[in-house]
């Protein structure tokens, strides 16, 4: 039987390795050249906040997203706060429905994972590009919001077996 | 569901939720606020980020090599190619160039001595080992049109002989060899002798002029020594060398010359060799036997 104090150590634990994999998906996100294909690079930041949220649910899930989404911004130049803000809506919805409807699983991460992407990268691209009205909106779109998606896809299922790996092992649940 | 949305919890990512928006309001207002998360987690990240970097360019040029392997292949090919032209020119470039030096030499020597017919500047391709007469084959022969006994010179003096000749190459035999025998003079006194091959002052890359007359004293030091072309081996006025001692000889009869060749023998790289000048006996033509003078 665990202990209070154990219990606290193994959820300390749990978010620290959390935030370290955040950290590690922050660099390599900023870092130039890392699995750029096509001149398109994949997002690991999302796909990460989306798995905790998954796993988490939604007030914990919202939190982490709120932090990987402020350093979303902090990588891209973007307006401060806004993929926090995006960040910490679609996971909470993926929290809160992993609560009530959709128990974690890879088919359903890559589901959210997919949703919440197309969701995010949708949003940036009517602020960055459609309400300006540059030119090449289109297949601007197709690189940085389907693209991107796809390509992120790929390395998604390593970050979800990384985080399940984690909540398993330190949840007190599964204690 | 509902209970979530009057839970604490809710309120609380509300709160978060506004003060996001908080940030992004304050953040358009003020554009170097939004700086500072960034400058704070970019102090942090830097070093990570560089190891990244460094890793993430290590893969990427070891996967390079077989990604792009036809390309470097070809690339390598086209250079590798490249290098073999070039120093194929470079040498070219160099052969040329010694090449001018040496006919520079022989046009000196053109103007000096009109008569003098030479062939085409021949190197020295080989030496006998551990020859004290410092014989040496040379790349040119009877297709360059030498024959047996042309002389073989440098712009400095007189170097030997031809002793061999085959079809691209030919043997020289110097004047350290005890086999020659050419007949000098002073130049200075006009004192005639025979300049042949002494083993002993052969070590020292010097030759004797023999047989000059007991009173032959003009003959001094310093003194040079040239060919008098009376044999028909050699033309007339070729420098040999310069005189620097005078002694008795051994059976005290006459004098001799210690002289060093104007040239160094032993060492040089490049020769011209005499096909025809005024004077000389075709001595392939006769069957005297013993040539020299």
């Amino acid at each position: 039987m665990s202990t209070p104090a154990k219990l606290k150590w193994r959820s300390v634990a749990k978010w620290g390795l959390y935030a370290l994999i955040a950290f590690v998906l922050y660099i390599l996100q900023v870092t130039p050249n890392v699995f750029v294909f096509w001149g398109v690079k994949p997002d690991f930041l999302l796909p990460c906040a989306v798995g905790v949220a998954l796993l988490e649910g939604d007030f914990r899930g919202g939190l982490f997203a709120v932090v990987c989404g402020l350093l979303y911004d902090m990588a891209f130049t973007r307006l401060f706060g806004f993929n926090g803000l995006l960040f910490l809506t679609v996971c909470v919805c993926i929290g809160l429905l992993s609560l009530y409807y959709f128990r974690p699983n890879l088919i359903n991460f890559l589901l959210f994972s997919v949703t919440a992407m197309l969701l995010v990268y949708s949003v940036n691209f009517v602020f960055k590009y459609l309400i300006w009205g540059y030119s090449g909106a289109g297949m601007y779109y197709v690189r940085s919001v389907l693209l991107c998606a796809a390509w992120s896809l790929l390395f998604s299922p390593a970050i979800y077996f990384a985080l399940r790996s984690i909540h398993r092992r330190l949840s007190p649940s599964e204690d | 569901m509902k209970d979530f949305f009057s839970s604490k919890k809710f309120k609380i990512l509300m709160a978060v939720a506004a003060l996001l928006i908080g940030f992004m309001i304050y953040a358009a207002v003020n554009i170097d606020w939004g700086h500072f998360g960034s400058d704070a987690i970019g102090a942090i990240t830097a070093p990570f980020q560089k190891l990244s970097a460094t890793i993430s360019k290590a893969a990427n040029d070891f996967f390079d090599r077989f990604i792009n392997y036809d390309k470097y292949f070809k690339e390598n090919q086209t250079l590798r190619d490249k290098v073999n032209e070039l120093t194929g020119k470079l040498v070219d470039y160099e052969e040329l160039q010694r090449e001018n030096e040496q006919l520079r030499e022989i046009l000196g020597l053109k103007e000096e001595h009109a008569d003098f017919e030479f062939s085409a500047p021949a190197d020295v391709i080989g030496r006998e080992p551990n020859d004290p007469f410092a014989t040496f084959t040379i790349d040119k022969g009877s297709l360059h049109g030498l024959e047996l006994y042309d002389p073989v010179i440098t712009k400095d003096g007189l170097v030997g002989w031809i002793s061999e000749v085959s079809y691209t190459s030919a043997k020289v035999c110097t004047i350290l060899n005890p086999e020659m025998k050419i007949g000098c003079y002073d130049v200075e006194s006009a004192e005639i002798g025979v300049l042949k091959g002494d083993p002993e002052l052969a070590e020292e890359g010097r030759v004797r002029l023999a047989h000059l007359p007991r009173n032959a004293d003009t003959v001094k030091p310093g003194a040079t020594i040239a060919t008098s072309g009376t044999s028909g081996l050699f033309p007339k006025g070729l420098v040999v060398g310069e005189v620097e001692q005078v002694h008795e000889d051994e059976q005290g009869i006459s004098m001799y010359a210690v002289v060093k060749p104007a040239c160094n023998v032993a060492e040089i790289n490049s020769v011209f060799v005499l096909t025809d000048f005024f004077g000389k006996v075709d001595y392939n033509a006769q069957d005297s036997g013993e040539v020299g003078e």
